[in-house]
């Protein structure tokens, strides 16, 4: 008699009955738990597999022959944020926040006329100063990332004296010592920091009562650069 | 072979086979629901908050079919404990699942007191549900099942 012939026997007694149900729930239970696990294994290989390749340029409108800005220029900073989705998740890119600092010269060398907050930073060359020019963080219209492939989002940002008078003034004093002293206004070195956050699109969104955890295992959040402060 | 002609070593083993199997049963089905419970928006079904009674549904099948195919009561209070101890590795397990394809996120000695402790109520559900579709199963059992094979051993017992 084959294996089914006897299963089939078995099917006569009640009490088989119920092994074939529980054999057959079993079954059931065990491809909930192996779906799920998929899940979330796809979920958190998003989560550490995900990269943002960025790249940023700093350029001056405005200025004088040695590069020293004028009161009527401005400070383009554009930032162009790469991700790349190796996962099988769908994401989207939602939001970024930005930090761009420039070497503040005339405070390392004791010249600042202008008072300001830098970030200090020291290392085996020495202790450099950095003057926060561009900061700020913002909601985009969610950029999609699909499943193995890549988003891109270019965005600029423009510093002059109407927008920020104390920082312009600040990166016009900046540009204006070095054009005095190295002869470029605009060869200052600058440090930048993104952050950007990037939605599992493909899982609900948790309840408002949810646990902190499940919002920050739907949404990836990605660094790059040093955060001087 | 008839089963009272089976050497009482053989009828003992078979009795732990099939609480251990049934244990299983319990355990794969709370700990689905332990991690269900406390990540439900990577489970299956996903969805931005656990659902209550999707998670009594499939607990209260699973408790009832076990109770079903228990034997005696003994065997049933062993499944109810076993499958807790194995609901916890269950759920761990899949909270761990990633490490299958090579992803290590955390740290894997956290998982199960991270799971206790965000899923505390919901081991506490298992179990009850567990013991009450359990009972109800075995009920039911000798309701159906056994009164129908000995309706003369009962009658000649009253005699």
């Amino acid at each position: 008699m084959g294996w089914v012939g006897r299963l089939a026997s078995r099917w006569k007694y009640p009490e088989q009955r119920v092994w074939f149900l529980v054999a057959g729930w079993a079954v059931v239970l065990a491809a909930l738990v192996v779906a799920s696990s998929a899940s979330y294994s796809s979920v958190i290989l998003a989560h550490t597999s995900v990269e943002l390749t960025p790249s940023r340029t700093v350029s001056f409108r405005g200025t004088t022959s040695a590069g020293a800005l004028l009161a009527n220029g401005s400070v383009n900073l554009t930032v162009t944020l790469t991700v790349l989705n190796p996962s099988s998740r769908s994401l989207a890119l939602s939001s970024i926040a930005y930090k761009s600092w420039i070497e503040d010269l005339p405070m390392e060398t004791g010249h600042a006329i202008l008072s300001r907050t830098d970030e200090v930073v020291t290392n085996e060359t020495g202790t450099y100063y950095f003057f926060k020019a561009f900061l700020g963080s913002l909601d985009v219209v969610p950029v999609p990332i699909p499943p193995r492939g890549s988003g891109t989002v270019a965005l600029s940002f423009v510093l002059t004296r109407n927008s920020d008078a104390p920082r312009f003034g600040v990166v016009q004093e900046i540009t204006a010592y070095a054009a005095q002293v190295r002869g470029n206004g605009t060869v200052m070195p600058w440090v930048h920091w993104v952050q950007v956050a990037v939605d599992v699109r493909d899982l609900p969104a948790p309840g408002p009562d949810a646990n902190p955890f499940l919002s920050s295992l739907i949404r990836i959040v990605l660094e790059d650069g040093p955060n001087l402060g | 072979m008839d089963r009272t002609l089976a050497s009482p070593t053989r009828t003992k083993t078979r009795s732990i086979v099939r609480t251990v199997a049934l244990a299983a049963v319990l355990g794969v089905a709370s700990g689905y629901v332990i991690f269900y419970g406390v990540f439900p928006v990577s489970g299956v079904p996903a969805s931005g908050e656990a659902s209550v009674p999707w998670m009594l549904v499939l607990l209260g099948v699973t408790s009832v079919l076990v109770g079903l195919a228990t034997e005696n009561l003994s065997e049933m209070i062993f499944e109810v404990f076993i499958g807790l101890l194995l609901s916890g590795v269950v759920a761990t397990a899949m909270a761990l699942s990633p490490m299958i394809v090579g992803v290590v996120f955390v740290s894997p000695d956290s998982v199960p007191a991270f799971l206790f402790h965000y899923g505390f109520l919901l081991f506490v559900l298992g179990f009850v549900v567990d013991l009450v579709g359990t009972s109800t199963g075995l009920a039911l059992r000798e309701r159906y099942f056994l009164r129908r094979r000995r309706p003369l051993a009962v009658g000649s017992e009253r005699k």
